[in-house]
C-alpha cells in the first residue's frame, strides 16, 4: 500500500530522511510529512436535470515541526522535495537549539486492511444519472405537493502519505461515497425538506446494498407529514431520540469535549474526568475507525496510526480521550489513532470516526410505552457544541409527539438545548436497535466524513424548544 | 502560467467559452497559550477552477496540479462535466464592456511587523485578561494575517484582478465559579497592526465573560427581545439565501412571488452595498466580472427585486446584477456586504423600553436549527431577563423561536451601532415586539 502511493508523490525514502533531517536541525522535537492527492466528483440534480457537476483536484503537503508544547506547520500547495526541504529549513528557523533528535528509520507498519474498495468510480456518469432518476421519480409520485425534489453524489478519493521522524511511513486511500436525495413539499403557503441518503468508505459497488428508492420515498412522505405538522410546543419534557442519526446527540453533547484539542487545554467540561461517572450506569460509547468500510472509518490516521476501537464510556464510566501524538505527550495518554484533517490546509488533530451508543436492554415499544407525554424525535438534524461549557443544541427534522404511551401527532420546527455533562446523567432507556448514519463534522481541522449512531434512547428530560402554543 | 494558452486548448477541445479563475492564498496563523506561542502555520495555496460551455451546458472542475497533465486533466473534466449536463438553464460568461467602479482596499502591513512583535500583542493581552479577575480560568488568542488574490480570465477578453488582505486576532475567555462556566470569544480586525484595538476586545470579553456566570434558566412563553447586533446580523446573515436569483429559480425561495410587494415591516430597508464602508471589503465586480452594484433589496419593507448572476439574471430576463459569487467550485448568486439600514437608537434605549423581556446576545446551531424555505428557525441562545428597563440577570440554554418573515415585520426599534464582520451581513441591534421563547 505505502509503496504504491509515495510512488505517486515520487519522494525516496532518502529524500524524506533529508527533509526531516532539516526540519530538525535547530532542536525540533518530531517532524512530519503529510501529502496528499484527492478527488472529489459531486453531481447535483434538480427535478431530474442534472444541474452541476463539479471536479476538484487537491493536492499538496504538511509539514510540522514540535518541539515540547510549541508545533510550526506549514501547508504548501506545490510538493516537490525541493520545496518541502525549503519548507522544512523556514520551519526549523522557529527554533534556535542545537540538533537533539535524529530521524529514526522508516518502518511500514503491516495493517489489516478494514476498508476495500473494488471499483473507486466509473469512467463516466452514466450510473448515477441513473440513479438520480430512479430516486426523483420515486420522490414525486408521492405526492403532489412534492414541488421539487434534489439529489447529489458524492464522491472523494483521497489518496495520503504520512513519513515522520520517529519512523512512520505509511499511506492510506479513503474513498467516500453517498447519494442524498431531499424532498421539498409545499401547500402554496409554506415548504418544508427533508433528506436522507446512505454513505460508505467504499467504491460504487456500495450502491449494490442500498435503495435509492427507498430513502426518495421516505424523504417524500415526511416531508409531507412535516408540512401538515403542527408546530411543536417548547418546554422542559421526555425526548426519545431514535436510532441511526440521533447519535448527533452524543456527537456533540459529549464526544466533541473529549476531542485533546479541547482537553489538553483544559477547555472541556469532561477535562480531568477519566475513571469518573459522566452518564448513567446503563450508558456504554465507542469511537471507533475500524468498522468495516462504514463512512467514518480508516485504516491509518493522518499522523499514520493505525485505527482502532476506543471504548469511551462503559457502564456510565468515562474511559478514553481522543488523542493524537502532539496532544498524547501533554496529555500523558495514549495515541488513540483519531488524528484528521480535512485536506493538507489543515493541521491534523484529534476528532472522531465513527461514534455510537452501545444497546440496551429495552425494546422501541417498551421505551414509547413507557413515556406518557414526550417528544420522539424520529429524524435529527445537524448541531453544534462549546466543548467549554458543554452547552449544545441541535435540531429535529421529523418529530412526533408521544401521548399516554403512543406515537400521535407529526411536529415541526422542534430544537434540542442542553449541557453535555447533565443530559448523559439523564438518559434512562436505552433501546437494542443500534444504526449509524453519516454525516460531515467541521471542526478545527476541517470537514470530515464520520459516521454517528445510537439505539434509541430516551432523555428523561431536556429543554425542548418550538414556536407553537400561545 | 500561461492562461491564454489554456484557454486556446479549451476551445480546441470543442468548448466554445472559457473561464479560469485563479484563487491564490498566503496565511500565518499564531495561536498564543499559557504565555508561548502554542502553535504557528504557515500557509501558501493556489488553486485553478475553471468553467467552460459545450452544446449549451457548463461544466466546472478545478485543480492544485499545475503540471501540464494535471491541467489537461482539469479541461477534460470541464467537457465531460458539460456533457452529462441536462439544465435547462441558460448559462453564458461576460463578454466584457461595462465600466467598473474604483474601490480600494487597504493592503495589510503584516509583512512590516516582525513575528516578534506579534508574539508581544498576544502576550500583553493574554496577560491582561488572565490578572482581569481570577474566575478567569482560560485564555486562548488567534492572530491571523492573510493575503488573497484572485483572477479571472476568459475568452471574451475578460482579464480582471482583485486583491484582499487582513489580520484578524481572536480572544477566547473561559470563567469558573466553581459551580458555572462560562466562555466567550471576540475578535478584532484591521490592515494596520498599529491600529487593531486589543482595548476593545479586552472590554468588551472581561464584561461579557463575568456577567455571563451563574447563568440561569428563563421560563417558557412569548417575550419581546432585544437582538444584539451580532445575533441579528447571524440570523438575517443565516436566511440571506431568500434573496438570491438562484434560490427563486429553484423556487427554493419564499420570495419568489413577492417582488415588489410588503413583506416586512415598513421600517425595514436592507442594502447590498459592495462600496459600504460598512463592510470589511470593497468588491469592484463579482466572480463572474460583472461590475457590482449598489441595490436596495428591500425598501421601506418592499422586496424590490432578487440580487442576480449572469444565469439567474438571464432566467428572469433581467440584467444581471453583479452578485455571481464563486463557492467551492461553483458559482451562484449571492448577497455582497448587505447591511440593514441603522435606526435611531442605542440598545440602552431599547433595554429601558421593555418592561420585562429578554436581550439576547449569542445564538448557536442557526446551520441546523433553520428552515431556509420556510423562514421558520429555532436557536440556542444566551442573553439577560430584561426587568424594568434593565438587565437583571444572566440566562442560557433556552431556544428562541421565530420566523424570519414575522420577526422583520415585528421590528419595533432600530439600532445606531452597525459594526463591519466577516458574516457578509451587517445589522444594528433590534428590538423585536414578541418572540416564543423555550426553556424551563
Amino acid at each position: 500500500m505505502a509503496k504504491e502511493i509515495i510512488n505517486k508523490f515520487g519522494i525516496s525514502q532518502a529524500d524524506a530522511k533529508e527533509i526531516l533531517e532539516i526540519a530538525l536541525s535547530t532542536g525540533g522535537e518530531f517532524a512530519e510529512v503529510y501529502m496528499e492527492s484527492t478527488l472529489n466528483e459531486n453531481i447535483s440534480a434538480m427535478s431530474g436535470k442534472i444541474q452541476n457537476i463539479t471536479t476538484s483536484k487537491v493536492s499538496g503537503a504538511a509539514v510540522r515541526v514540535i518541539k515540547g508544547d510549541m508545533a510550526v506547520n506549514a501547508s504548501v500547495t506545490e510538493c516537490s522535495v525541493e520545496k518541502l526541504k525549503e519548507v522544512a529549513k523556514q520551519l526549523s528557523e522557529s527554533f534556535n537549539g542545537e540538533k537533539t533528535t535524529n530521524v529514526e528509520p522508516f518502518v511500514e507498519k503491516q495493517i489489516k486492511q478494514i476498508t476495500k474498495t473494488i471499483t473507486p468510480r466509473y469512467e463516466n456518469f452514466d450510473f448515477e444519472v441513473e440513479l438520480i432518476n430512479k430516486a426523483t421519480k420515486v420522490a414525486f409520485e408521492y405526492s403532489k405537493e412534492i414541488i421539487q425534489v434534489s439529489c447529489t453524489t458524492f464522491k472523494k478519493i483521497q489518496e495520503m502519505f504520512v513519513f515522520a521522524s520517529d519512523g512512520t511511513w505509511q499511506g492510506d486511500t479513503r474513498d467516500n461515497t453517498r447519494f442524498t436525495v431531499n424532498a421539498i413539499a409545499s401547500d402554496g403557503k409554506s415548504m418544508q425538506n427533508v433528506a436522507y441518503g446512505w454513505g460508505m468508505n467504499q467504491g460504487m459497488e456500495m450502491y449494490d446494498n442500498i435503495d435509492v428508492e427507498k430513502y426518495a420515498h421516505e424523504a417524500a412522505h415526511d416531508a409531507v407529514e412535516m408540512l401538515h405538522a403542527e408546530d411543536m410546543v417548547g418546554g422542559d419534557i421526555p425526548v426519545v431520540i431514535n436510532n441511526g442519526f440521533g447519535g448527533v446527540i452524543l456527537h456533540e453533547a459529549c464526544v466533541h469535549g473529549l476531542e485533546a484539542t479541547s482537553v489538553a487545554k483544559n477547555q472541556s467540561v469532561f477535562c480531568g474526568k477519566l475513571g469518573q461517572k459522566i452518564a448513567s450506569d446503563i450508558v456504554n460509547a465507542v469511537d471507533t475507525g475500524v468498522d468495516e468500510n462504514e463512512w467514518g472509518s480508516i485504516n491509518v490516521d493522518d499522523e499514520g496510526t493505525p485505527s482502532q476501537k476506543n471504548v469511551l464510556i462503559e457502564n456510565g464510566v468515562l474511559k478514553s480521550y481522543l488523542v493524537d501524538k502532539r496532544n498524547a505527550k501533554i496529555m500523558n495518554h495514549p495515541v488513540t489513532g483519531n488524528s484528521r484533517r480535512e485536506t493538507y490546509k489543515y493541521q491534523t488533530t484529534s476528532r472522531m470516526t465513527n461514534t455510537y451508543f452501545l444497546n440496551g436492554t429495552s425494546t422501541f415499544d417498551e421505551i414509547i410505552q413507557n413515556t406518557k407525554y414526550g417528544l420522539f424525535a424520529k429524524s435529527m438534524g445537524g448541531g453544534s457544541v462549546n466543548p467549554a461549557t458543554g452547552e449544545f443544541n441541535f435540531a429535529v427534522n421529523v418529530g412526533y409527539l408521544i401521548e399516554d404511551g403512543k406515537i400521535t401527532r407529526p411536529v415541526k420546527g422542534a430544537t434540542l438545548v442542553g449541557s453535555g455533562k447533565d443530559i448523559l446523567f439523564n438518559i434512562d432507556m436505552i433501546a437494542n436497535n443500534l444504526s449509524c448514519s453519516q454525516g460531515m463534522c467541521g471542526s478545527l481541522s476541517g470537514s470530515i466524513p464520520t459516521n454517528v449512531g445510537q439505539p434509541t434512547i430516551r432523555v428523561s428530560h431536556m429543554t425542548v424548544g418550538g414556536k407553537g402554543g400561545n | 502560467m500561461n492562461y491564454q494558452a489554456i484557454i486556446e486548448k479549451g476551445l480546441s477541445l470543442g468548448l466554445t467559452e472559457i473561464e479560469l479563475f485563479e484563487s491564490s492564498s498566503i496565511s500565518n496563523q499564531i495561536t498564543y497559550f499559557q504565555n508561548q506561542v502554542n502553535t504557528y502555520t504557515l500557509s501558501n495555496t493556489k488553486t485553478l477552477s475553471m468553467r467552460g460551455k459545450y452544446n449549451g451546458q457548463m461544466g466546472y472542475a478545478s485543480t492544485e496540479d499545475f503540471s501540464d497533465e494535471g491541467i489537461n486533466q482539469c479541461l477534460n473534466c470541464v467537457l465531460m462535466n458539460a456533457k452529462y449536463l441536462s439544465s435547462t438553464d441558460v448559462d453564458f460568461m461576460f463578454e466584457g464592456g461595462a465600466t467598473y467602479q474604483e474601490v480600494t482596499n487597504q493592503k495589510a502591513d503584516f509583512e512590516d511587523v516582525s513575528f516578534d512583535e506579534k508574539v508581544a500583542f498576544l502576550k500583553n493581552l493574554e496577560q491582561r485578561l488572565i490578572n482581569f479577575d481570577k474566575r478567569v480560568v482560560n485564555v486562548e488568542l488567534d492572530f491571523i494575517e492573510k493575503a488573497s488574490k484572485q483572477r479571472i480570465i476568459n475568452s471574451y477578453g475578460i482579464d480582471l484582478e482583485k486583491e484582499y488582505s487582513y489580520m484578524v486576532f481572536y480572544a477566547q475567555v473561559v470563567a469558573a465559579d466553581g459551580q458555572n462556566t462560562a466562555a466567550k470569544f471576540e475578535a478584532g480586525v484591521g490592515t494596520k497592526f498599529k491600529e487593531l484595538d486589543a482595548d476593545e476586545v479586552y472590554n468588551k470579553i472581561t464584561k461579557s465573560v463575568i456577567d455571563s456566570l451563574g447563568a440561569g434558566f428563563v421560563e417558557t412563553g412569548k417575550y419581546p427581545v432585544v437582538l444584539s447586533r451580532d445575533v441579528a446580523s447571524s440570523i438575517i446573515s443565516a436566511f440571506s439565501r431568500v434573496f438570491s436569483g438562484e434560490a427563486a429559480m429553484r423556487k427554493l425561495s419564499i420570495l419568489t412571488d413577492k417582488v415588489n410587494t410588503l413583506v416586512f415591516g415598513e421600517n425595514i430597508t436592507i442594502i447590498n452595498d459592495p462600496f459600504t464602508d460598512m463592510a470589511l471589503f470593497k468588491e469592484s465586480f463579482d466572480d463572474e466580472g460583472v461590475p457590482c452594484q449598489t441595490i436596495e433589496v428591500v425598501k421601506d419593507g418592499v422586496f424590490t427585486g432578487f440580487l442576480h448572476n449572469l444565469r439567474s439574471a438571464k432566467f428572469f430576463n433581467q440584467a444581471p446584477t453583479g452578485n455571481g459569487f464563486r463557492r467551492g467550485a461553483s458559482t451562484s448568486a449571492s448577497p455582497i456586504n448587505l447591511h440593514v439600514k441603522e435606526g435611531n437608537y442605542s440598545e440602552e434605549d431599547m433595554i429601558k423600553s421593555i418592561e420585562k423581556g429578554l436581550l439576547i446576545t449569542d445564538v448557536q446551531g442557526l446551520h441546523a436549527g433553520l428552515n431556509p424555505i420556510s423562514g421558520n428557525f429555532n436557536v440556542q441562545s444566551t442573553g439577560f431577563v430584561i426587568e424594568n428597563g434593565k438587565l437583571s440577570r444572566p440566562v442560557t440554554l433556552f431556544v428562541l423561536s421565530s420566523n424570519f418573515f414575522e420577526m422583520l415585520n415585528m421590528v419595533e426599534m432600530i439600532g445606531n451601532n452597525t459594526e463591519p464582520n466577516f458574516n457578509g451581513v451587517a445589522s444594528p441591534s433590534l428590538k423585536i415586539k414578541e418572540v416564543q421563547i423555550s426553556g424551563k
